[in-house]
Protein backbone atom coordinates (compact mmCIF):
# COMPACT_ATOMS: atom_id res chain seq x y z
CA UNK A 1 0.00 0.00 0.00
CA UNK A 2 1.53 2.92 -0.69
CA UNK A 3 1.76 6.39 1.22
CA UNK A 4 -0.63 7.96 -1.41
CA UNK A 5 -3.83 5.02 -0.64
CA UNK A 6 -3.37 6.08 2.98
CA UNK A 7 -4.28 9.33 3.16
CA UNK A 8 -7.41 8.52 0.26
CA UNK A 9 -10.84 8.87 2.41
CA UNK A 10 -12.09 5.25 2.79
CA UNK A 11 -14.55 5.04 0.28
CA UNK A 12 -17.33 2.50 1.50
CA UNK A 13 -20.78 2.16 -0.28
CA UNK A 14 -23.07 -0.38 2.09
CA UNK A 15 -24.84 -1.60 -1.24
CA UNK A 16 -21.73 -3.10 -2.56
CA UNK A 17 -20.33 -4.58 0.52
CA UNK A 18 -23.97 -6.45 0.25
CA UNK A 19 -23.51 -7.29 -2.59
CA UNK A 20 -20.33 -9.00 -2.35
CA UNK A 21 -20.80 -10.40 1.00
CA UNK A 22 -23.54 -12.33 -0.94
CA UNK A 23 -21.66 -13.25 -3.70
CA UNK A 24 -18.84 -14.64 -1.10
CA UNK A 25 -22.08 -16.73 0.15
CA UNK A 26 -23.24 -17.95 -2.76
CA UNK A 27 -19.38 -19.06 -3.88
CA UNK A 28 -18.89 -21.12 -1.01
CA UNK A 29 -21.96 -23.04 -1.77
CA UNK A 30 -21.52 -23.31 -5.33
CA UNK A 31 -17.84 -24.24 -5.57
CA UNK A 32 -17.81 -26.12 -3.16
CA UNK A 33 -18.52 -29.77 -4.39
CA UNK A 34 -18.76 -31.60 -0.57
CA UNK A 35 -21.28 -29.07 1.19
CA UNK A 36 -23.48 -30.05 -2.26
CA UNK A 37 -23.31 -33.45 -2.13
CA UNK A 38 -23.32 -33.69 1.53
CA UNK A 39 -26.70 -31.67 1.77
CA UNK A 40 -28.07 -33.01 -1.29
CA UNK A 41 -28.38 -36.56 0.26
CA UNK A 42 -29.37 -35.32 3.25
CA UNK A 43 -31.70 -33.22 2.17
CA UNK A 44 -33.56 -36.31 -0.03
CA UNK A 45 -33.74 -38.35 3.04
CA UNK A 46 -34.57 -36.16 5.47
CA UNK A 47 -37.71 -35.49 2.93
CA UNK A 48 -38.24 -38.83 2.24
CA UNK A 49 -38.44 -39.18 6.31
CA UNK A 50 -40.82 -36.39 6.92
CA UNK A 51 -43.38 -37.52 4.30
CA UNK A 52 -42.92 -40.95 5.39
CA UNK A 53 -46.29 -41.60 6.45
CA UNK A 54 -48.05 -40.38 2.66
CA UNK A 55 -45.52 -42.02 0.55
CA UNK A 56 -46.49 -45.61 1.57
CA UNK A 57 -49.86 -46.89 2.16
CA UNK A 58 -48.59 -49.20 4.50
CA UNK A 59 -47.66 -48.19 8.50
CA UNK A 60 -44.85 -49.00 10.30
CA UNK A 61 -46.87 -51.63 12.86
CA UNK A 62 -48.81 -53.03 10.14
CA UNK A 63 -48.61 -56.78 9.95
CA UNK A 64 -48.99 -58.99 7.19
CA UNK A 65 -48.49 -62.53 8.24
CA UNK A 66 -49.14 -64.05 4.98
CA UNK A 67 -46.49 -62.11 3.65
CA UNK A 68 -43.29 -62.30 5.78
CA UNK A 69 -39.57 -61.92 4.45
CA UNK A 70 -40.95 -61.23 1.17
CA UNK A 71 -37.83 -59.98 -1.31
CA UNK A 72 -38.05 -56.55 -2.86
CA UNK A 73 -41.48 -56.41 -5.38
CA UNK A 74 -43.70 -54.32 -7.06
CA UNK A 75 -45.85 -54.04 -3.56
CA UNK A 76 -42.85 -53.85 -1.37
CA UNK A 77 -40.22 -51.93 -3.19
CA UNK A 78 -37.51 -52.80 -0.76
CA UNK A 79 -39.06 -56.41 1.17
CA UNK A 80 -40.62 -57.07 4.02
CA UNK A 81 -39.60 -58.21 7.60
CA UNK A 82 -40.20 -61.14 9.58
CA UNK A 83 -43.63 -59.76 10.80
CA UNK A 84 -44.57 -59.05 6.98
CA UNK A 85 -44.05 -55.37 8.00
CA UNK A 86 -43.16 -52.78 4.70
CA UNK A 87 -39.41 -52.46 5.22
CA UNK A 88 -39.16 -49.18 3.05
CA UNK A 89 -42.40 -47.69 5.55
CA UNK A 90 -40.36 -49.05 8.58
CA UNK A 91 -36.63 -47.45 6.89
CA UNK A 92 -37.92 -44.37 6.66
CA UNK A 93 -39.96 -43.78 9.69
CA UNK A 94 -37.17 -45.30 11.22
CA UNK A 95 -35.54 -42.24 10.09
CA UNK A 96 -37.79 -39.98 12.00
CA UNK A 97 -36.25 -41.54 15.36
CA UNK A 98 -32.89 -41.80 14.78
CA UNK A 99 -33.07 -38.17 13.39
CA UNK A 100 -35.18 -37.42 16.52
CA UNK A 101 -32.06 -39.02 18.78
CA UNK A 102 -29.66 -37.73 16.73
CA UNK A 103 -31.07 -33.91 16.88
CA UNK A 104 -32.10 -33.73 20.25
CA UNK A 105 -28.62 -35.18 21.30
CA UNK A 106 -26.90 -32.75 19.33
CA UNK A 107 -28.83 -29.94 20.64
CA UNK A 108 -27.97 -30.81 24.25
CA UNK A 109 -24.57 -30.89 22.63
CA UNK A 110 -24.21 -27.47 21.33
CA UNK A 111 -25.99 -25.77 24.54
CA UNK A 112 -24.17 -27.74 26.92
CA UNK A 113 -20.64 -27.71 24.95
CA UNK A 114 -21.02 -23.98 23.97
CA UNK A 115 -21.61 -22.58 27.49
CA UNK A 116 -19.70 -25.03 29.58
CA UNK A 117 -16.09 -24.15 27.25
CA UNK A 118 -17.37 -20.39 27.23
CA UNK A 119 -17.40 -20.88 30.94
CA UNK A 120 -13.78 -22.43 30.94
CA UNK A 121 -12.51 -19.83 28.35
CA UNK A 122 -13.70 -16.67 30.62
CA UNK A 123 -12.59 -17.95 34.11
CA UNK A 124 -9.74 -18.03 36.25
CA UNK A 125 -6.94 -20.38 35.32
CA UNK A 126 -7.58 -22.94 38.26
CA UNK A 127 -11.34 -22.82 37.76
CA UNK A 128 -10.52 -23.55 33.77
CA UNK A 129 -8.39 -26.06 34.82
CA UNK A 130 -10.69 -28.09 37.04
CA UNK A 131 -13.17 -28.01 34.64
CA UNK A 132 -10.97 -29.23 31.49
CA UNK A 133 -9.79 -31.93 34.13
CA UNK A 134 -13.15 -33.22 34.62
CA UNK A 135 -13.85 -32.95 30.84
CA UNK A 136 -10.51 -35.42 30.62
CA UNK A 137 -11.81 -37.76 33.69
CA UNK A 138 -15.20 -37.95 31.56
CA UNK A 139 -12.93 -38.70 28.08
CA UNK A 140 -11.08 -41.48 29.94
CA UNK A 141 -14.49 -43.83 30.62
CA UNK A 142 -15.59 -45.19 27.48
CA UNK A 143 -18.68 -43.01 27.00
CA UNK A 144 -20.86 -46.03 25.51
CA UNK A 145 -20.41 -47.80 29.38
CA UNK A 146 -21.70 -44.84 30.74
CA UNK A 147 -24.59 -44.66 28.11
CA UNK A 148 -25.12 -48.46 28.85
CA UNK A 149 -25.35 -48.06 32.53
CA UNK A 150 -27.62 -44.93 32.56
CA UNK A 151 -30.02 -47.00 30.16
CA UNK A 152 -29.88 -49.81 32.12
CA UNK A 153 -30.38 -47.69 34.98
CA UNK A 154 -33.59 -45.58 34.02
CA UNK A 155 -35.25 -48.21 31.60
CA UNK A 156 -34.83 -48.57 27.57
CA UNK A 157 -37.02 -46.14 25.87
CA UNK A 158 -36.46 -42.93 23.46
CA UNK A 159 -36.11 -40.57 26.53
CA UNK A 160 -33.30 -42.41 28.04
CA UNK A 161 -31.50 -43.21 24.91
CA UNK A 162 -31.33 -39.06 24.28
CA UNK A 163 -30.33 -38.14 27.86
CA UNK A 164 -27.63 -40.68 28.05
CA UNK A 165 -25.85 -39.73 24.71
CA UNK A 166 -26.54 -36.10 25.82
CA UNK A 167 -24.90 -36.82 29.41
CA UNK A 168 -21.47 -37.92 27.70
CA UNK A 169 -21.12 -36.16 24.07
CA UNK A 170 -20.92 -32.73 24.42
CA UNK A 171 -17.06 -33.08 25.96
CA UNK A 172 -15.73 -32.67 23.09
CA UNK A 173 -17.54 -29.68 22.18
CA UNK A 174 -16.88 -27.88 24.97
CA UNK A 175 -13.31 -28.61 24.57
CA UNK A 176 -13.28 -27.16 20.79
CA UNK A 177 -15.42 -24.11 21.95
CA UNK A 178 -13.02 -23.58 24.69
CA UNK A 179 -10.15 -23.54 22.36
CA UNK A 180 -11.67 -21.39 19.81
CA UNK A 181 -12.95 -18.62 22.38
CA UNK A 182 -9.99 -18.34 24.52
CA UNK A 183 -8.31 -17.30 20.79
CA UNK A 184 -10.93 -15.39 19.58
CA UNK A 185 -11.24 -13.37 23.11
CA UNK A 186 -7.84 -11.77 22.61
CA UNK A 187 -8.98 -11.29 18.95
CA UNK A 188 -7.87 -7.17 17.86
CA UNK A 189 -11.44 -7.32 16.52
CA UNK A 190 -12.76 -8.07 20.48
CA UNK A 191 -10.21 -6.15 21.92
CA UNK A 192 -11.47 -2.97 19.96
CA UNK A 193 -15.12 -3.58 20.64
CA UNK A 194 -14.10 -3.60 24.28
CA UNK A 195 -12.48 -0.64 24.22
CA UNK A 196 -15.53 1.35 22.45
CA UNK A 197 -17.26 0.27 25.64
CA UNK A 198 -19.37 -2.71 24.45
CA UNK A 199 -20.71 -5.08 27.24
CA UNK A 200 -19.71 -8.57 27.73
CA UNK A 201 -23.04 -9.71 26.48
CA UNK A 202 -22.91 -7.27 23.36
CA UNK A 203 -19.27 -8.90 22.47
CA UNK A 204 -19.77 -12.57 23.30
CA UNK A 205 -23.39 -12.67 21.22
CA UNK A 206 -22.19 -10.74 17.91
CA UNK A 207 -18.62 -11.17 18.05
CA UNK A 208 -17.65 -14.69 19.56
CA UNK A 209 -20.96 -16.65 18.88
CA UNK A 210 -20.89 -15.88 15.16
CA UNK A 211 -17.04 -16.53 14.89
CA UNK A 212 -17.36 -20.39 16.78
CA UNK A 213 -20.22 -21.02 14.70
CA UNK A 214 -18.59 -22.63 11.84
CA UNK A 215 -16.45 -24.99 13.97
CA UNK A 216 -19.11 -25.82 15.96
CA UNK A 217 -21.25 -27.03 13.17
CA UNK A 218 -18.02 -28.36 11.97
CA UNK A 219 -18.47 -30.57 15.29
CA UNK A 220 -21.81 -31.26 15.50
CA UNK A 221 -21.17 -33.35 11.73
CA UNK A 222 -18.89 -35.77 14.06
CA UNK A 223 -21.31 -36.32 16.89
CA UNK A 224 -24.58 -36.50 14.93
CA UNK A 225 -23.50 -39.91 13.16
CA UNK A 226 -22.06 -40.62 16.56
CA UNK A 227 -24.56 -40.52 18.80
CA UNK A 228 -26.66 -42.21 15.45
CA UNK A 229 -24.08 -45.77 15.67
CA UNK A 230 -25.07 -45.00 19.83
CA UNK A 231 -28.06 -45.71 19.00
CA UNK A 232 -27.35 -48.68 17.00
CA UNK A 233 -25.25 -50.16 19.27
CA UNK A 234 -27.96 -49.96 21.89
CA UNK A 235 -30.70 -51.53 20.04
CA UNK A 236 -28.37 -53.89 19.22
CA UNK A 237 -27.81 -54.84 22.79
CA UNK A 238 -31.60 -54.89 23.24
CA UNK A 239 -31.19 -51.83 25.15
CA UNK A 240 -32.57 -48.90 21.96
CA UNK A 241 -35.88 -48.38 20.87
CA UNK A 242 -38.77 -50.85 21.91
CA UNK A 243 -41.11 -52.33 18.96
CA UNK A 244 -43.64 -51.59 17.46
CA UNK A 245 -41.62 -48.50 17.16
CA UNK A 246 -38.57 -48.88 14.46
CA UNK A 247 -35.13 -47.35 14.29
CA UNK A 248 -32.00 -48.28 12.06
CA UNK A 249 -30.76 -49.87 14.69
CA UNK A 250 -33.47 -52.33 15.57
CA UNK A 251 -34.08 -53.01 12.25
CA UNK A 252 -30.46 -53.54 11.42
CA UNK A 253 -30.00 -55.74 14.64
CA UNK A 254 -33.20 -57.82 13.92
CA UNK A 255 -31.68 -58.24 10.26
CA UNK A 256 -28.96 -60.07 11.85
CA UNK A 257 -30.12 -63.15 13.20
CA UNK A 258 -32.11 -63.82 9.25
CA UNK A 259 -28.83 -62.59 8.03
CA UNK A 260 -28.14 -66.02 5.66
CA UNK A 261 -31.49 -65.84 4.18
CA UNK A 262 -33.21 -62.25 3.86
CA UNK A 263 -29.84 -60.41 3.63
CA UNK A 264 -32.41 -57.15 1.79
CA UNK A 265 -33.64 -56.84 5.42
CA UNK A 266 -30.23 -55.59 6.62
CA UNK A 267 -29.36 -54.34 3.54
CA UNK A 268 -31.92 -51.21 3.16
CA UNK A 269 -31.56 -49.97 6.62
CA UNK A 270 -28.07 -49.74 6.21
CA UNK A 271 -27.56 -48.23 3.24
CA UNK A 272 -29.83 -45.29 4.38
CA UNK A 273 -28.04 -45.49 7.61
CA UNK A 274 -24.78 -45.05 6.08
CA UNK A 275 -25.80 -42.51 2.97
CA UNK A 276 -27.04 -40.17 6.05
CA UNK A 277 -23.65 -40.16 8.24
CA UNK A 278 -21.68 -39.91 4.46
CA UNK A 279 -23.63 -36.86 3.81
CA UNK A 280 -22.95 -35.66 7.32
CA UNK A 281 -19.32 -36.23 7.09
CA UNK A 282 -19.06 -34.37 3.70
CA UNK A 283 -20.95 -31.30 4.92
CA UNK A 284 -18.66 -31.47 7.88
CA UNK A 285 -15.74 -31.58 5.07
CA UNK A 286 -17.35 -28.40 3.49
CA UNK A 287 -17.51 -26.50 6.05
CA UNK A 288 -14.36 -27.03 7.33
CA UNK A 289 -12.65 -26.27 3.88
CA UNK A 290 -14.14 -22.93 4.19
CA UNK A 291 -12.70 -21.72 7.50
CA UNK B 1 10.10 -33.99 33.91
CA UNK B 2 9.77 -36.41 37.24
CA UNK B 3 6.82 -33.87 38.21
CA UNK B 4 4.74 -34.62 35.20
CA UNK B 5 5.18 -37.94 35.30
CA UNK B 6 3.75 -37.58 39.59
CA UNK B 7 1.10 -35.26 38.52
CA UNK B 8 -0.26 -37.80 35.42
CA UNK B 9 0.06 -40.49 38.08
CA UNK B 10 -1.98 -38.61 40.30
CA UNK B 11 -4.49 -37.61 38.05
CA UNK B 12 -4.32 -41.41 37.08
CA UNK B 13 -5.09 -42.20 40.40
CA UNK B 14 -7.82 -39.79 41.54
CA UNK B 15 -9.69 -41.07 37.78
CA UNK B 16 -9.83 -44.57 38.97
CA UNK B 17 -11.07 -43.45 42.17
CA UNK B 18 -13.77 -41.55 40.38
CA UNK B 19 -14.75 -44.31 38.38
CA UNK B 20 -15.03 -46.85 41.21
CA UNK B 21 -17.19 -44.26 42.81
CA UNK B 22 -19.31 -43.57 40.38
CA UNK B 23 -19.58 -47.45 39.68
CA UNK B 24 -20.87 -47.95 42.63
CA UNK B 25 -23.35 -45.15 43.14
CA UNK B 26 -25.09 -46.19 39.75
CA UNK B 27 -24.64 -49.63 41.47
CA UNK B 28 -26.78 -48.44 44.76
CA UNK B 29 -29.09 -46.62 42.31
CA UNK B 30 -30.02 -49.95 40.34
CA UNK B 31 -33.66 -50.58 41.09
CA UNK B 32 -34.61 -53.61 43.31
CA UNK B 33 -32.63 -55.91 45.18
CA UNK B 34 -30.20 -58.39 43.86
CA UNK B 35 -31.66 -61.22 45.49
CA UNK B 36 -35.03 -60.14 44.57
CA UNK B 37 -35.70 -62.25 41.53
CA UNK B 38 -35.60 -65.60 43.92
CA UNK B 39 -39.10 -66.39 44.11
CA UNK B 40 -40.45 -68.86 47.17
CA UNK B 41 -37.60 -67.81 49.65
CA UNK B 42 -38.25 -67.47 53.35
CA UNK B 43 -37.15 -64.13 54.69
CA UNK B 44 -34.17 -65.77 56.61
CA UNK B 45 -32.41 -67.43 53.68
CA UNK B 46 -32.80 -63.68 52.15
CA UNK B 47 -30.98 -62.17 55.38
CA UNK B 48 -28.17 -64.67 55.32
CA UNK B 49 -27.67 -63.88 51.81
CA UNK B 50 -27.33 -60.35 52.36
CA UNK B 51 -24.93 -61.03 55.66
CA UNK B 52 -22.53 -63.16 53.35
CA UNK B 53 -22.42 -60.71 50.60
CA UNK B 54 -22.19 -57.65 53.51
CA UNK B 55 -25.34 -56.15 51.90
CA UNK B 56 -26.75 -55.59 55.59
CA UNK B 57 -24.11 -53.04 56.48
CA UNK B 58 -24.13 -49.53 55.86
CA UNK B 59 -23.71 -47.70 52.93
CA UNK B 60 -20.51 -46.09 53.43
CA UNK B 61 -19.06 -49.56 55.06
CA UNK B 62 -20.31 -51.36 51.78
CA UNK B 63 -18.02 -48.25 49.72
CA UNK B 64 -14.82 -49.04 52.01
CA UNK B 65 -15.10 -52.29 51.34
CA UNK B 66 -15.62 -52.44 47.26
CA UNK B 67 -13.47 -49.82 47.03
CA UNK B 68 -10.80 -52.27 49.40
CA UNK B 69 -11.63 -55.60 47.28
CA UNK B 70 -11.02 -53.72 43.82
CA UNK B 71 -7.96 -52.42 45.07
CA UNK B 72 -6.67 -56.02 45.65
CA UNK B 73 -8.16 -57.29 42.31
CA UNK B 74 -11.24 -58.94 43.52
CA UNK B 75 -14.21 -57.58 41.27
CA UNK B 76 -16.73 -59.69 43.32
CA UNK B 77 -18.86 -62.21 42.21
CA UNK B 78 -21.30 -62.53 39.10
CA UNK B 79 -25.37 -62.50 40.81
CA UNK B 80 -26.87 -64.15 38.13
CA UNK B 81 -24.28 -67.09 37.40
CA UNK B 82 -23.89 -69.13 40.32
CA UNK B 83 -20.34 -69.55 41.90
CA UNK B 84 -19.17 -67.94 39.02
CA UNK B 85 -16.86 -64.97 40.10
CA UNK B 86 -15.69 -61.77 38.14
CA UNK B 87 -11.91 -62.73 37.87
CA UNK B 88 -12.58 -65.83 36.69
CA UNK B 89 -14.71 -64.37 33.57
CA UNK B 90 -12.30 -61.45 33.12
CA UNK B 91 -9.17 -64.65 33.14
CA UNK B 92 -10.95 -66.84 30.64
CA UNK B 93 -12.13 -63.35 28.50
CA UNK B 94 -9.52 -61.04 28.33
CA UNK B 95 -7.10 -63.12 26.45
CA UNK B 96 -9.11 -63.65 23.71
CA UNK B 97 -10.43 -59.75 23.84
CA UNK B 98 -6.28 -58.80 24.31
CA UNK B 99 -5.26 -60.86 21.04
CA UNK B 100 -8.14 -59.77 18.82
CA UNK B 101 -7.73 -55.72 20.21
CA UNK B 102 -3.66 -56.46 19.08
CA UNK B 103 -4.47 -57.49 16.16
CA UNK B 104 -6.94 -54.95 14.95
CA UNK B 105 -4.58 -52.00 16.56
CA UNK B 106 -1.95 -53.11 14.53
CA UNK B 107 -3.82 -53.69 11.46
CA UNK B 108 -5.38 -50.20 11.60
CA UNK B 109 -2.07 -48.32 12.50
CA UNK B 110 -0.52 -50.02 9.29
CA UNK B 111 -3.19 -49.35 7.24
CA UNK B 112 -4.14 -45.80 8.06
CA UNK B 113 -0.56 -44.79 8.09
CA UNK B 114 0.31 -46.46 4.84
CA UNK B 115 -2.59 -44.92 3.15
CA UNK B 116 -2.57 -41.35 4.91
CA UNK B 117 1.49 -41.52 3.68
CA UNK B 118 0.71 -42.80 -0.17
CA UNK B 119 -1.69 -39.98 -0.62
CA UNK B 120 0.01 -37.23 1.57
CA UNK B 121 3.20 -38.08 -0.55
CA UNK B 122 1.46 -38.81 -3.73
CA UNK B 123 -0.53 -35.10 -3.35
CA UNK B 124 -2.96 -36.23 -6.36
CA UNK B 125 -7.14 -37.21 -5.71
CA UNK B 126 -7.54 -35.62 -2.47
CA UNK B 127 -10.86 -35.58 -3.01
CA UNK B 128 -11.10 -39.04 -4.06
CA UNK B 129 -9.05 -39.69 -0.49
CA UNK B 130 -11.81 -37.61 1.03
CA UNK B 131 -14.72 -39.34 -0.40
CA UNK B 132 -13.22 -42.64 0.26
CA UNK B 133 -12.23 -42.04 3.89
CA UNK B 134 -15.31 -40.45 4.72
CA UNK B 135 -17.50 -43.35 3.23
CA UNK B 136 -15.60 -46.05 4.97
CA UNK B 137 -15.91 -44.71 8.33
CA UNK B 138 -19.93 -44.15 7.55
CA UNK B 139 -20.62 -47.61 8.00
CA UNK B 140 -21.08 -48.38 11.89
CA UNK B 141 -19.62 -51.46 12.85
CA UNK B 142 -22.70 -53.57 12.90
CA UNK B 143 -23.25 -53.47 9.31
CA UNK B 144 -19.72 -53.87 8.68
CA UNK B 145 -19.63 -57.03 11.08
CA UNK B 146 -22.88 -58.75 9.31
CA UNK B 147 -21.41 -57.63 5.45
CA UNK B 148 -18.46 -59.23 5.62
CA UNK B 149 -19.78 -62.02 7.62
CA UNK B 150 -22.48 -62.72 4.63
CA UNK B 151 -19.70 -61.84 1.62
CA UNK B 152 -17.02 -64.04 2.65
CA UNK B 153 -18.47 -66.44 4.98
CA UNK B 154 -21.65 -67.06 3.74
CA UNK B 155 -21.45 -66.73 0.02
CA UNK B 156 -17.95 -66.94 -0.71
CA UNK B 157 -17.14 -69.65 2.14
CA UNK B 158 -14.17 -68.44 2.14
CA UNK B 159 -13.83 -67.78 5.53
CA UNK B 160 -15.45 -69.49 8.42
CA UNK B 161 -18.31 -67.66 10.28
CA UNK B 162 -18.20 -66.83 13.61
CA UNK B 163 -16.04 -68.61 16.49
CA UNK B 164 -12.43 -68.26 17.72
CA UNK B 165 -10.21 -71.08 17.13
CA UNK B 166 -7.83 -70.29 14.70
CA UNK B 167 -6.15 -67.46 12.54
CA UNK B 168 -8.86 -67.68 9.68
CA UNK B 169 -11.41 -67.44 12.72
CA UNK B 170 -9.87 -64.00 13.01
CA UNK B 171 -9.80 -62.44 9.94
CA UNK B 172 -12.90 -61.25 9.76
CA UNK B 173 -13.58 -59.79 13.32
CA UNK B 174 -10.38 -57.61 13.13
CA UNK B 175 -10.98 -56.56 9.63
CA UNK B 176 -14.32 -55.37 11.57
CA UNK B 177 -13.13 -53.44 14.12
CA UNK B 178 -9.92 -51.81 12.27
CA UNK B 179 -12.02 -50.01 9.41
CA UNK B 180 -13.03 -47.54 11.23
CA UNK B 181 -9.95 -46.61 12.79
CA UNK B 182 -7.96 -47.07 10.09
CA UNK B 183 -9.76 -44.73 8.22
CA UNK B 184 -9.71 -42.21 10.75
CA UNK B 185 -6.49 -42.29 11.60
CA UNK B 186 -5.11 -41.84 7.26
CA UNK B 187 -7.19 -38.81 7.39
CA UNK B 188 -5.68 -37.85 10.48
CA UNK B 189 -2.36 -38.99 9.43
CA UNK B 190 -2.34 -37.18 6.00
CA UNK B 191 -3.75 -33.68 7.92
CA UNK B 192 -0.76 -33.88 10.09
CA UNK B 193 1.94 -34.74 7.66
CA UNK B 194 0.10 -32.11 5.15
CA UNK B 195 0.82 -29.78 8.14
CA UNK B 196 4.12 -30.38 8.92
CA UNK B 197 5.28 -30.56 4.78
CA UNK B 198 4.13 -26.75 4.83
CA UNK B 199 6.73 -26.19 7.67
CA UNK B 200 9.39 -24.03 7.95
CA UNK B 201 12.46 -26.82 8.68
CA UNK B 202 11.09 -29.12 5.86
CA UNK B 203 11.05 -26.50 2.88
CA UNK B 204 14.61 -25.86 4.94
CA UNK B 205 15.42 -29.38 4.10
CA UNK B 206 13.99 -29.80 0.79
CA UNK B 207 16.48 -26.51 -0.28
CA UNK B 208 19.50 -28.14 1.52
CA UNK B 209 19.00 -31.11 -1.09
CA UNK B 210 17.97 -34.16 1.25
CA UNK B 211 16.11 -36.59 -0.80
CA UNK B 212 12.42 -37.08 -0.39
CA UNK B 213 13.05 -40.40 1.47
CA UNK B 214 15.18 -38.53 3.68
CA UNK B 215 13.02 -35.48 4.06
CA UNK B 216 10.02 -38.11 5.33
CA UNK B 217 12.14 -40.21 7.77
CA UNK B 218 13.96 -37.80 9.85
CA UNK B 219 11.89 -34.77 9.85
CA UNK B 220 8.26 -35.34 8.36
CA UNK B 221 7.59 -38.78 10.18
CA UNK B 222 8.63 -37.99 13.68
CA UNK B 223 6.26 -34.71 13.63
CA UNK B 224 3.57 -35.93 12.01
CA UNK B 225 2.77 -38.77 13.92
CA UNK B 226 1.92 -36.91 17.39
CA UNK B 227 -1.65 -36.83 16.74
CA UNK B 228 -1.71 -40.38 15.85
CA UNK B 229 -0.13 -41.20 19.27
CA UNK B 230 -2.59 -39.01 21.11
CA UNK B 231 -5.66 -41.05 19.24
CA UNK B 232 -4.29 -44.34 20.95
CA UNK B 233 -6.20 -43.62 23.89
CA UNK B 234 -9.61 -43.20 21.94
CA UNK B 235 -8.30 -45.86 19.93
CA UNK B 236 -8.23 -48.41 22.69
CA UNK B 237 -12.02 -47.01 24.12
CA UNK B 238 -13.16 -47.77 20.43
CA UNK B 239 -11.80 -51.20 20.56
CA UNK B 240 -12.86 -52.17 23.61
CA UNK B 241 -16.43 -51.30 23.49
CA UNK B 242 -16.45 -52.30 19.75
CA UNK B 243 -15.19 -55.69 20.95
CA UNK B 244 -19.16 -56.22 22.68
CA UNK B 245 -20.65 -55.72 19.04
CA UNK B 246 -17.95 -58.07 17.11
CA UNK B 247 -17.50 -60.99 19.64
CA UNK B 248 -21.75 -60.90 20.10
CA UNK B 249 -21.63 -61.28 15.97
CA UNK B 250 -18.98 -63.74 15.47
CA UNK B 251 -19.52 -65.48 18.94
CA UNK B 252 -16.01 -65.07 20.14
CA UNK B 253 -16.08 -66.02 23.61
CA UNK B 254 -14.31 -62.83 24.98
CA UNK B 255 -14.93 -60.15 27.40
CA UNK B 256 -16.87 -58.36 25.52
CA UNK B 257 -19.41 -61.34 25.04
CA UNK B 258 -19.69 -61.63 28.69
CA UNK B 259 -20.45 -57.63 28.68
CA UNK B 260 -23.26 -58.05 26.22
CA UNK B 261 -24.56 -61.55 28.06
CA UNK B 262 -25.21 -59.72 31.42
CA UNK B 263 -26.24 -56.52 30.09
CA UNK B 264 -29.18 -58.76 28.36
CA UNK B 265 -29.41 -60.87 31.96
CA UNK B 266 -29.15 -57.69 34.10
CA UNK B 267 -26.56 -58.71 35.89
CA UNK B 268 -25.72 -55.56 37.30
CA UNK B 269 -22.39 -56.80 39.43
CA UNK B 270 -20.58 -58.13 36.18
CA UNK B 271 -21.48 -55.18 34.20
CA UNK B 272 -20.19 -52.80 37.04
CA UNK B 273 -17.03 -54.81 37.41
CA UNK B 274 -16.33 -55.18 33.73
CA UNK B 275 -16.92 -51.40 33.76
CA UNK B 276 -14.40 -50.93 36.06
CA UNK B 277 -11.95 -53.24 35.18
CA UNK B 278 -12.33 -51.58 31.11
CA UNK B 279 -11.68 -48.17 32.37
CA UNK B 280 -8.48 -49.58 34.60
CA UNK B 281 -7.12 -50.83 31.30
CA UNK B 282 -8.02 -47.52 29.49
CA UNK B 283 -6.59 -44.96 32.27
CA UNK B 284 -3.18 -47.17 31.83
CA UNK B 285 -3.38 -47.06 28.07
CA UNK B 286 -3.75 -42.68 28.46
CA UNK B 287 -0.95 -42.75 30.98
CA UNK B 288 1.62 -44.96 28.81
CA UNK B 289 0.86 -42.03 25.68
CA UNK B 290 1.04 -39.43 28.28
CA UNK B 291 4.57 -40.92 29.04
CA UNK B 292 5.40 -41.40 25.61
CA UNK B 293 4.24 -38.39 24.54
CA UNK B 294 7.06 -36.38 26.99
CA UNK B 295 9.63 -38.54 25.15
CA UNK B 296 8.49 -37.76 21.43
CA UNK B 297 7.41 -34.06 21.79
CA UNK B 298 9.80 -31.47 23.11
CA UNK B 299 7.55 -28.84 23.44
CA UNK B 300 6.07 -30.61 26.24
CA UNK B 301 9.45 -31.07 27.59
CA UNK B 302 10.00 -26.95 27.77
CA UNK B 303 6.27 -26.54 28.95
CA UNK B 304 7.38 -29.25 32.07
CA UNK B 305 10.52 -27.32 32.38
CA UNK B 306 9.60 -23.61 32.38
CA UNK B 307 6.07 -24.25 34.25
CA UNK B 308 6.95 -25.93 37.66
CA UNK B 309 3.62 -27.58 38.28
Amino acid sequence: MSLNNLFEPASFSLKEYLVTNKEIKRSIFYKNRYLQIGLGIFFIIFVLSIFAPWLSPYSYKEIHLDQRNLPPCKEFIFGTDDLGRDIFTRVFWGARISFAVAFLSAFFDLLIGVVYGSIAAYSKRYVDEILMRFCDLLNAIPSLLIVILFVVLIGPGFLAIVTAISFTGWVMMARIIRAEVFKLKEANFVLASKTMGASFFTIFFQHIIPNVRFVAIATLMYSIPSAIFTEATLSFLGLGIQAPMASWGVMISDSISALRFYPWRLLFPSVILTLTTFSLNMIGEGLKKHE
Amino acid sequence: MLSYIIKKSITLLFSLFFVITVTFVLMQAMPGDPFSHLDNIPAEVVQALHAHYGLDKPLFQQYVTYLYKILQFDFGFSLVYQGRSINQIILEGFPTTFLLGMQSLLLSLSLGGLTGAAFSLRKKNNSFFLVFTSLWFSMPMLVIASLLQYLFAMKLHLLPVARFDSFFHTILPTITLSLFPSAFIAKLFKASLDEVTKTEHVRFAKAKGLSAKQIFFKHLLKNACLPVIAYLGPLTIYLLTGSFIVEKIFAIPGLGMWMVLSIIARDYSVIMGLTVFFSMILLTINFLVDIAYLFLDPKIQNYVIKQPI
